[in-house]
């Protein structure tokens, strides 16, 4: 049976660097889908390491309120926003900003070959930045909404209504196709 | 449950999450729902399409983790005086070291010199119940005395309560009490005449 996140930092705290490299194994794909559909283009393993070099250097303010992958998403979350503060300027990065988003976001489209998937991606293009985090934090990840307003800084209420606005988007977009 | 309710169900149905009541109930309805339906299905498109995360080298990632540090063994911060009080003893040895001076040019000056400048009155000596901003008797007074005993005494030496150590960062905490303490014990008010010594500008920005 394998050990619980908390059990993994008990050990890593008590010297087991194995420990530490088990949680990156076990978050690691997930925290980079997420820097993806965060906008985080390019340097998706970076934003990855710097958020676990910052969480474990942080460990001792973990409470282990929310699960230790919210508690990562919420270190990486603002850790890209950091990054896309410091480098506003270069067009690396994927922004997409409300209402004027099919163009950037589907930047990586010419290399989808699905045709169904670059419907969706082009579809999850047209939510505003907060829709986008919500559902597919909601849809990809699974996660609940307490958790999702912890990573985004919202309220469960507003993430409820933040995810239904984009479905009906995503709906509506996949159905004009 | 409601429709609304079992609508928000739908992505943890996608996660294998819901067992149960729940899960039989929410079948139940998407028997009936085609809009339900629906919105599962485009619900499944959006989770299958693959998001071309690169594949992350955990091993790599865990190596560059330091070790933890537990908070135990870490170097104790150094005390952190409050700004003010920062302040207040730089003020202090300000004045302090003012003083010194002064004591230094009184005992080179004539002793007349002393007589005839004018002395902020003693407390005896002024109108009962009126204070003047010249009236400053404990410095002035302590400043006499040494000045006095400076005119009978061949050696200069500094008033017990005036001397101070090498530097700040040589003063003990006693050290530094003792100086707040004597700070204290200052009115505060300017003497009534400016003295004519080379004090830089940085004695005026005592703490406030």
């Amino acid at each position: 049976m394998d050990d619980t996140d908390l059990e993994l930092i008990g050990r890593w705290k008590a010297g087991d660097s194995r420990a530490a490299t088990k949680l990156v194994g076990r978050h690691s794909q997930a925290l980079a889908r997420f820097c993806i559909s965060s906008g985080e283009r390019v340097e998706v393993e970076e934003v990855v390491q710097d958020t676990f070099v910052r969480a474990f250097g942080a460990i001792d303010s973990f409470r282990g309120e929310s699960s230790f992958r919210t508690w990562l998403f919420t270190i990486a979350r603002r850790l890209i926003l950091d990054r896309r503060r410091a480098e506003k300027r270069r067009r690396n990065t994927v922004e997409v900003q409300e209402g004027d988003s099919v163009s950037e976001y589907g930047a990586l489209d010419a290399i989808v070959a699905d045709e169904a998937a670059e419907r969706v991606r082009l579809a999850l293009g047209t939510l505003t930045e907060m829709q986008r985090e919500v559902f597919t934090l909601r849809v990809q990840q699974g996660m609940a909404y307490r958790d999702i307003a912890a990573i985004v800084g919202s309220t469960e209420g507003a993430a409820r209504v933040h995810y239904h606005n984009a479905v009906e988007t995503i709906k509506r977009q996949l159905k004009d196709d | 449950m409601t429709h609304e309710e079992l609508r928000d169900l739908l992505p943890d149905l996608l996660h294998g999450r819901l067992e149960g009541v729940r899960l039989s109930v929410l079948d139940g309805h998407l028997a009936e729902c085609a809009e339900c339906r629906e919105e599962l299905a485009a619900l499944e498109l959006v989770r299958n399409v693959p998001s071309f995360e690169p594949l992350i080298d955990a091993a790599r990632i865990g190596s560059v983790i330091p070790p933890y540090a537990s908070p135990l063994v870490t170097r104790p911060s150094p005390i952190r005086r409050p700004a003010f009080q920062l302040l207040l003893v730089a003020a202090a040895v300000v004045v302090v070291v003012g003083s010194v001076l002064l004591n230094r040019i009184a005992a080179v000056a004539p002793v007349s010199n002393a007589a005839q400048r004018p002395v902020a009155a003693t407390p005896s000596q002024t109108n009962a119940g009126v204070p003047t901003r010249s009236v400053v008797p404990t410095r002035r007074s302590r400043i006499r005395s040494a000045t006095e005993s400076l005119a009978t005494t061949p050696t200069v030496s500094r008033p017990r309560e005036l001397q101070v150590a090498a530097g700040l960062q040589d003063l003990s905490d006693n050290g530094v009490r003792q100086l707040l303490r004597e700070l204290d014990s200052f009115d505060g008010l300017p003497s009534s005449e400016p003295d004519p010594i080379g004090l830089s500008d940085s004695s005026s920005g005592g703490a406030r």
